[in-house]
């Protein structure tokens, strides 16, 4: 071999083992754990290798190793292709490649490897954190990728400077590259099992929704571009669930209705944008009635229940616009089918209920009377709290009878009870209701915490919402859940960084910064280029495009070069510098440079000896520069700088 | 006055051929009143040059073969007791004279080193309590071999820094070595050579050799010299002071040497070779070839 191979030292491979460290730990919940097993007995071999305590290998050792890593993934993955596999193949290599590290080469090759799983990173997560953390991952790994090359310790502070300043030279062509770089959509998606599921499920059963409000993971995030709407008139409808078994409400999908006829009263439009997070349901978020529905990742529609379905699992973080109609009641035509779904109750369940509505309806109270006395009783009689008593068989006689306590589904689910044991069809609607506003960018984070149940009662062929929790705990639905509770169940919810406004701000202000990272990088797709493109450049032609580019490229090279001028311009401290500086500027024309350790004379007799009709001016130069510079005779400017003028080039 | 110079490099450059360079730098150095340190194989014609030396500028001439057994007292002198006159009288060592060869410096023990060492420094010697003059003008010009090192004792570096410059003469040219062969033995080169400096002239040579000015500009270049021996990473250490003034009286007598009154950069690059590099080491470059001096020449600003 011609090349020696360079063994590493141990600072570099130090270095770039901790930059693999770096970047395989968020890595790490991703793939199986016995790699991450692999991982530290092979670093920590590694490790003892260096002080020769450990002992190197052999070709045969790594070959075997190699092997049953390919077939553990083989276990693992039983052969399925995809993107989880990938990465554990690819962290293998990451792992297996530092044991047969020796020569500069090997360590290269980590870099590159390295490169590609801080971009894996990216894959699994979108986060402003993750972003920074790769940043980070990369500074380090471009600081271990120099370090192979340097054969001198530097001082800390001075190699971090200059690490640095590498890595913030790479800024602005990060910067361009992001710009003006086509978008392409994401080529990956998650295998579906892995979609974590959050918020609430198909179904709700008493009890569920005071579970999931204690959990303060955002659910979206809405910007409106009008006037933000009434905190009591934000009612997020996600889920409809129109069949009742005595405990859990459940949507039956047999029904046929009639098409929905939306009151398209342009004028009271209201439009908004949502940011949802990715919860692996179909369902999306609308205030009611939503008209028309925009999204560039998503196949949407708006189903006759007026809720807004997408094709695919929600797998991502998805952006969506909406326009909806203020108008709270929607008008729709039941078919039979659709009424006795809405009207079916368990049969034998709840007896004391059923009488007390028939007793209702004897008296001769109309629906409007029944609603009205459900609001006296619950109002007078009720509680609203986050830890509801145990019920029994008969739940809802239990609540209305005994407990007289609980969460909002426990006064939705027992509205549409009693609204359908007096013949009127009713359905339960699972979704959110409010959220925090977010002043610092203007935005309304709907949290699961904000999650609401409520009901929907069809009267004079309308559908007419009606939130029973108002009428227990009114300050539920206009400032949200914090308000509504008891001293005792806001400690459930366990708020603390609540009670210290400078953590309440500085949440705020996380929350606001993740929320413009989406909307302007993560959500900058070929639409937003085209239009961010044509903003500033007039218009989105190639043309244009490739012009502002070299002219961005030259006025940047201008600029260093301006830089470097200046730095490196002359400044001159005595008159004989001038007269040189004349000199060595007249020759160089002739090509003739002044080398460092050259003297004036020894640089005019080598000028002169080469262009012969020089030489007796520059004999003559030489003589006044070196008598004015070294014999203490006072200089005569005017004279040299004549005889230099004098020089034809 | 400058005749004579040029007469004395005339007269050295028959006895030791082809090698003007090296006799104009050790011409140089006696009239800086240093020392000069020879290091070379043998046969190259150290001895003839230091001979040559003594013979053409008048001066008393002693040579001394260092080995490992020889004492300070063999060198200096000892008292000895004059059983006539029933006391001690004081003969005198080799190293009362003008000029003292010390023939392989590096043989000897490093107490005896230190002996002429001092006796070098001080000008003086001080034998039994009584300090006695050495003659007036006093040179030593030492010899070493550099490559045979085995049982030797190396001269450290401050005792290094006692001789203005380190010379190496180098073989001769084809052109030189012919006349070499062709014409007298050096011997008798030696001894047919004239005597040129009256017994007075040497002590005034050296006076005007003092008055060659320096400007602020070459003084800026000086600096510029030592301070990157300071601070670039191929010196393993910077130059001392004493090694910046060592510079400039040496650049000096050169000066003097080609009928200058002043001070140009040339001076300074034609001395800094022999001057620094017994001085100075290298972290990359050996010190002992002339590279450093090289890199150092080339690298710096003159202006």
């Amino acid at each position: 071999m011609n090349d020696v191979p360079l063994i590493l030292s141990r600072r570099k491979i130090t270095g770039l083992l901790l930059a693999q460290a770096f970047i395989i730990t968020p890595l790490l919940v991703h793939i199986p754990l016995w790699i991450c097993g692999l991982w530290m007995a092979i670093a920590l071999w590694r490790w003892q290798m260096l002080g020769d305590k450990w002992f190197t290998p052999h070709k045969y050792l790594i070959n075997v190793i190699t092997i049953s890593c390919a077939a553990g993934l083989y276990v693992n993955f039983t052969g399925r292709v995809g993107m989880d596999a990938a990465l554990a193949l690819l962290i293998c290599t990451f792992i297996l490649k530092v044991l047969e590290m020796r020569n500069l080469r090997d360590a290269q090759l980590i870099v590159f490897i390295g490169f590609i799983a801080i971009s894996t990173q990216l894959l699994l997560s979108q986060t402003i954190g993750a972003a920074v953390y790769a940043l980070i991952c990369s500074g380090i790994l471009m600081s271990s990728w120099r370090g192979i090359y340097l054969h001198r310790n530097k001082p800390f502070k001075q190699s971090l400077r200059r690490n640095l300043s590498i890595f913030f030279q790479t800024i602005p062509i990060l910067l361009v590259l992001f710009i003006v770089l086509p978008r392409i959509g994401p080529l990956w998606t998650m295998p579906e099992d892995q979609v974590p599921k959050s918020g609430f499920s198909e179904n709700l059963s008493l009890g569920d929704l005071g579970e999931l409000v204690r959990n303060h993971d955002a659910a979206f995030r809405v910007s409106f571009d009008q006037e933000k709407p009434n905190h009591s008139d934000l009612y997020w409808r996600g889920l409809v669930l129109n069949q009742f078994d005595g405990k859990t409400w459940t949507y039956n999908n047999a029904t046929t209705s009639l098409r929905t006829e939306t009151e398209k009263n342009s004028s009271n439009l209201i439009d908004y944008k949502i940011i949802l997070e990715a919860h692996g349901y179909r369902w999306l978020f609308a205030l009611s009635q939503p008209a028309r529905i925009k999204s560039e990742q998503n196949n949407l529609r708006i189903n006759r229940e007026g809720l807004v379905r997408s094709s695919e699992i929600i797998r991502q973080r998805m952006q969506y616009e909406v326009s909806s109609t203020t108008h709270p009641d929607i008008y729709q035509e039941l078919s039979d089918v659709d009424k006795n779904t809405l009207l079916a109750l368990p049969d034998n369940s709840n007896p004391q209920t059923r009488q007390l509505v028939a007793q209702w309806l004897a008296e001769g109270l109309t629906t409007d009377d029944i609603i009205a006395e459900m609001q006296n009783n619950i109002t007078r009689e009720f509680s609203y709290t986050l830890q509801p008593p145990a019920l029994g068989t008969h739940s809802i006689d239990d609540f209305l009878f005994k407990t007289k306590s609980g969460f909002c589904e426990h006064f939705a689910s027992s509205f549409a009870f009693v609204m359908r044991s007096a013949g009127v069809p009713a359905r339960i609607v699972v979704g959110y209701q409010g959220g925090t506003w977010n002043e610092i960018e203007q935005y309304l984070l709907v949290s699961q915490a904000d999650a609401h149940a409520w009901v929907e009662i069809w009267i004079d062929n309308h559908w007419r919402r009606i939130d029973p929790t108002a009428f227990v705990a009114p300050g539920r639905v206009e400032s949200g859940i914090d308000e509504a509770l008891t001293q005792n169940d806001q400690q459930l919810l366990s708020r603390r960084w609540q009670q210290s406004p400078w953590l309440w701000q500085l949440q705020k202000r996380w929350d606001a910064a993740g929320y413009v990272w989406y909307k302007f990088v993560i959500n900058y797709d070929n639409d937003n280029q085209k239009r961010f493109l044509e903003n500033i450049l007039g218009s989105s032609d190639p043309w244009r495009l490739v012009f502002s580019l070299v002219g961005l490229m030259l006025f940047t090279a201008a600029l260093i070069a301006s830089v470097f001028w200046y730095r490196n311009r002359r400044i001159f401290s005595a008159e004989y510098e001038k007269i040189v500086y004349l000199l060595e500027k007249k020759l160089k024309k002739r090509g003739y440079q002044r080398h460092n350790g050259e003297s004036v004379s020894a640089f005019c007799r080598r000028v002169g000896s080469r262009e012969t009709q020089l030489t007796h001016q520059l004999t003559k130069i030489s003589i006044e520069v070196e008598k004015s510079l070294y014999a203490s005779t006072d200089i005569n400017l005017v004279a040299l700088t004549k005889m230099i003028r004098e020089i034809r080039v | 006055m400058q005749s004579i110079i040029q007469q004395l490099l005339t007269q050295l450059d028959q006895i030791l051929l082809g090698k003007h360079h090296q006799i104009k730098l050790a011409l140089s150095c006696l009239l800086a009143e240093g020392h000069l340190l020879l290091e070379d194989l043998p046969g190259m014609g150290k001895t003839t040059l230091a001979h040559g030396l003594a013979k053409a500028l008048g001066l008393q001439f002693q040579r001394i073969q260092f080995t490992s057994d020889l004492l300070p007292a063999d060198i200096l002198g000892a008292a000895i007791f004059d059983r006539e006159k029933s006391q001690f009288h004081f003969h005198p060592g080799p190293i009362f004279t003008n000029l003292l060869l010390a023939d392989e410096i590096n043989r000897t023990s490093p107490k005896t080193q230190s002996a002429l060492l001092e006796a070098m420094e001080e000008r003086q010697v001080s034998i039994e309590g009584k300090t006695r003059p050495l003659p007036a003008p006093f040179f030593v010009i030492a010899t070493q071999n550099p490559f045979s090192q085995s049982g030797t004792f190396p001269l450290p570096e401050s005792q290094l820094d006692r001789f203005l410059m380190r010379l190496s003469l180098g073989y001769p040219s084809p052109n030189a070595e012919r006349q070499l062969f062709e014409g007298l033995d050096p011997r008798e080169r030696i001894e047919k050579l004239q005597t040129l400096l009256k017994p007075d002239q040497l002590a005034e040579l050296q006076h005007m050799a003092k008055q060659v000015t320096a400007s602020p500009a070459l003084l800026d270049y000086l600096q510029r010299l030592v301070d990157f021996t300071r601070h670039d990473d191929r010196f393993g250490h910077g130059l001392s002071p004493r090694g910046a003034l060592a510079i400039l009286r040496a650049a000096k007598s050169w000066a003097f040497i080609h009928n200058r009154q002043y001070l140009i950069p040339e001076d300074l690059q034609a001395v800094i070779p022999a001057v620094i590099t017994h001085r100075l080491r290298g972290t990359t470059i050996d010190a002992r070839s002339e590279e450093l001096g090289k890199l150092l020449i080339d690298q710096v600003k003159v202006i």
